[in-house]
């Protein structure tokens, strides 16, 4: 009986040390702002889809360009037309590995690294992003806010338009997480 | 023996092998979407002939059409340079799938209205259709003065109608064609005061994209020749239309320049009054200019000037 007693231990805390599993993104929004000389541009994306793995501390982001909003139609056309190309490059994929400690179980805020590849118009840069992992009454979500260079991306922006588009853009990402039931 | 089986068994559990592949996850979580598709010409013309795109919902465009005299006018008209005819026209996009518009051509001081909008749009994902179609309707309204015309011209037959079909699809990123079976109804014409013409035409057009910004546009409008004497005595007194042109966008303008036989720049005129033949140098240089205003809010997004 004491045999079975300690395997059934051992085989409890095995599962519980795997209770940190794989969380989804639930509700993310994703948004770039541009500010320049003439003019200040957002946009917002609700359409990204991403999943976290704690155990393995790993994470994988997947943005349709093409669901970006915009405030006029004509400047969304020309942002998946002529600058970001989205019928090449129709998703931006952020993907790596997490640094950092946390407690899922325990509320509160946890900074972490998120190291990895960021391909955005079909260039590859390796990028190492602060964020934010908050966990409150049981919530988990996560927040990072940073900024892309639009040159390591290759994106070309006209010498006319340096008045209404920045060289840099700040990128913001906020969304709840769900863990997956399996 | 069992013990080892069962302890084997957990630590298999255990192991990272049975982990998640996030990119598997993702893959198997995705649902598909309907897309439309967007930009199948650069702008809502062509050169004459409307194109199967619109004024984007929410957005006013100001559009200046201007065609020189022809090249076979030689040194002493400067090949057409001296002479300018143009058309000033104002769009608007009220929805994703209608557009109106209207203009004033110097072209017998026609006043025209319009109305465009989507049968059908081409997509792709869970809703897929190869074509876009859609209806357009024009009305034109001659307002020269009757001592002008020599003759008194009542309202009636200052009108004309133009119903057509267009039929487009883009094909690839840097080819699109349209097909543009059309109705032409004129109640008088050009060399006639008191018959009512009713003429069938063929449109067809296509662009190639050179480059981001860059697109060449090609376009002819075929008629079918009618078979009342007098109508087609006069049917041959004009060409069908042709013409090629380049699509130059940057920014919030569309620029095009082409060369065309037709003059006019209202559908019932270069339709069916295209006086210009290629192969006597009957062409004239022209450009139209488009401006886009965001004047409707969409949701999403902020635009602020500063």
């Amino acid at each position: 009986m004491k045999k079975y007693f300690v395997l059934i231990i051992a085989f409890a805390l095995v599962l519980g040390a795997r209770a940190q599993g794989v969380y989804m993104l639930n509700a993310p929004e994703v948004t770039f702002f541009s500010s320049a000389l003439l003019e200040d541009i957002k946009a917002t994306n609700k359409e990204t889809k991403g999943a976290v793995d704690f155990t393995k501390n790993e994470f994988l982001f997947r943005i349709p360009v093409k669901s970006f909003q915009f405030a006029s139609t004509l400047m969304q056309e020309h942002f998946n037309e002529n600058y970001l190309e989205s019928a090449k490059y129709p998703t931006a994929t952020f993907k790596g590995k997490l640094e950092g400690s946390y407690d899922l179980k325990k509320d509160g805020e946890y900074a972490v690294n998120a190291v990895g590849d960021l391909d955005i118009h079909g260039v590859v840069k390796k990028q190492s992003i602060s964020a934010k992992i908050t966990v409150k009454n049981g919530t988990v979500s996560l927040f990072s806010k940073f900024f892309i260079k639009l040159v390591d991306h290759k994106v070309e922006v006209p010498k006319l338009m340096f008045q209404k588009i920045a060289e840099q853009v700040e990128v913001t990402i906020q969304s709840n997480l769900r863990a997956v039931v399996k | 023996m069992k013990h080892f089986f069962l302890v084997g068994f957990l630590l298999w559990c255990a192991s990272p092998a049975w982990g998640q592949d996030l990119e598997a996850l993702l893959d198997s979580t995705s649902e598909k979407k309907t897309e439309y598709t967007k930009a199948t010409f650069k702008s809502s013309r062509v050169v004459n002939l409307h194109s199967v795109e619109k004024v984007a919902a929410g957005a006013l465009e100001f559009r200046i059409s201007h065609r020189f005299g022809t090249l076979n006018g030689g040194a002493y008209q400067l090949w057409g340079l001296d002479q300018a005819t143009i058309r000033l026209g104002l769009d608007y996009g009220i929805s994703d799938w209608l557009m109106v518009g209207m203009g004033r051509s110097t072209y017998q001081k026609t006043y025209d209205f319009f109305v465009k909008a989507n049968l059908l749009r081409q997509s792709t994902g869970a809703r897929s259709r190869p074509v876009s179609v859609l209806y357009f309707g024009n009305i034109a309204i001659n307002t020269l003065r009757n001592d002008v015309l020599g003759a008194e011209m009542g309202f009636q037959n200052r009108l004309s109608y133009v119903n057509q079909l267009i039929i487009g699809r883009k094909f690839s990123e840097s080819f699109s064609f349209q097909l543009s079976p059309t109705y032409v109804l004129r109640n008088t014409t050009p060399m006639s005061n008191n018959r009512t013409d009713n003429l069938l035409a063929l449109g067809m057009a296509g662009r190639l994209k050179l480059s981001k910004r860059v697109a060449l546009n090609v376009e002819y409008i075929y008629r079918v020749p009618p078979t009342e004497t007098r109508a087609l005595n006069e049917f041959n007194n004009f060409y069908n239309s042709f013409s090629i042109g380049f699509d130059i966008e940057t920014g919030g303008h569309v620029f095009q320049f082409h060369l065309t036989n037709s003059s006019p720049m209202i559908d019932k005129g270069f339709i069916a009054e295209t006086i210009g033949d290629w192969a006597n140098g009957g062409v004239h240089l022209g450009f139209n200019i488009t401006r886009n205003f965001q004047l409707g809010k969409k949701k999403g997004g902020e635009l602020k000037m500063k």
